[in-house]
């Protein structure tokens, strides 16, 4: 399953472009609302989203999270358990990647305004800040959801 | 579940956010400064010598990976082995105490240490099979450990359970 998502997104969705303008424009778009509606003026326009007299941020295709939603639903669906559930982990966990894309966006923006000179630092360690704390814990409730046996049961020596 | 069991997931649970919580340390304070140094002063100005030989694949380097770029296929992402892949996984499995996957991904690891090299150096000369491979291969085995040691987790904390009824 991993195998065929990651040719399907190297060979045919990056390349195609649209799912990944999509999820990278309407990321913007609720990040720049998101910031509206809380007090910011905020300049938009496309994959640019930033605060006035700061250099912003560009959504490129790429870097909107969706190779990481792609791998996330890889687990939900490989990992054997109820359907019905399983379609809520998957929906449920798609979701709650975009809407942590939409806050990393929204971030991004304030930190190229408000420390610019280490926008690099929240660049880099950004994706382990957002995305890691829903896929981890996500992964390993669908786990115990799903009510299967323990999967590694027999594999190797458990030295406790 | 009864006091036993309660105190016993309890003490599993801080084990595990402290376990996490080092492991974020070491990442950002030593492997991932690491890698960068050599990456940016190691390995990019060694492969860039070398792609001069090749006018059919550009190099990229990013901040801690390289990247290939043919000019008629996706380019194809090489970070270092022993990096945050091998580190989280690594933590998952000490606190999970399964010795085995640890050595295991030891081996992985240092197997891809040995045939990343080579790799490079048979797509500079044309291989897009291992391209196409390299790529696969670059997500499908960060996510397989991390998903191993998010499962020795469960089995660890289910033990705990059963060891306390």
């Amino acid at each position: 399953m991993y195998a065929g998502w990651q040719l399907l997104y190297t060979f045919v969705l990056l390349p195609d472009g649209r799912l990944d303008t999509f999820l990278s424009y309407s990321g913007v778009s609720l990040a720049a609302g998101l910031l509206s509606v809380l007090g910011w003026a905020v300049e938009s326009m496309g994959r640019f989203v930033g605060l006035p007299g700061s250099s912003g941020v560009e959504i490129q295709n790429g870097c909107n999270g969706l190779e990481l939603i792609g791998l996330y639903c890889g687990f939900i669906i490989a990992y054997p358990g109820p359907k019905q559930k399983m379609l809520m982990f998957v929906c449920g966990g798609i979701g709650l990647l975009f809407i942590a894309n939409v806050l990393r966006i929204a971030g991004f923006a304030l930190w190229s305004y408000y420390l610019p000179n280490t926008w690099e630092v929240a660049h880099i360690y950004s994706s382990y800040v957002v995305f890691y704390p829903v896929v981890l814990p996500l992964w390993y409730l669908w786990t115990i959801v799903s009510e299967q046996p323990s999967l590694l049961s027999g594999v190797g020596p458990s030295s406790v | 579940m009864d006091n036993r069991q309660r105190t016993a997931q309890f003490a599993f649970w801080r084990r595990t956010i402290l376990g996490l919580s080092l492991f974020s340390i070491l990442y950002m304070g030593v492997i991932r400064p690491t890698q960068v140094d050599l990456v940016q002063n190691v390995l990019a100005p060694a492969v860039v010598k070398y792609s001069l030989k090749y006018n059919n694949i550009n190099v990229s380097v990013a901040q801690d990976e390289l990247f290939l770029v043919p000019l008629d296929f996706p380019k194809i992402r090489f970070d270092l082995p022993f990096g945050g892949f091998f580190l989280l996984p690594l933590t998952l499995f000490i606190i999970s105490r399964k010795h085995q996957f640890i050595l295991t991904m030891c081996v992985y690891h240092g197997i891809l240490l040995i045939l990343f090299p080579i790799v490079g150096v048979l797509i500079f000369k044309g291989s897009y099979v291992l391209a196409t491979l390299t790529i696969v291969h670059e997500k499908f085995y960060k996510a397989i450990f991390i998903i191993i040691g998010l499962l020795a987790l469960r089995e660890y904390s289910n033990s705990i359970l059963d060891r306390h009824k």
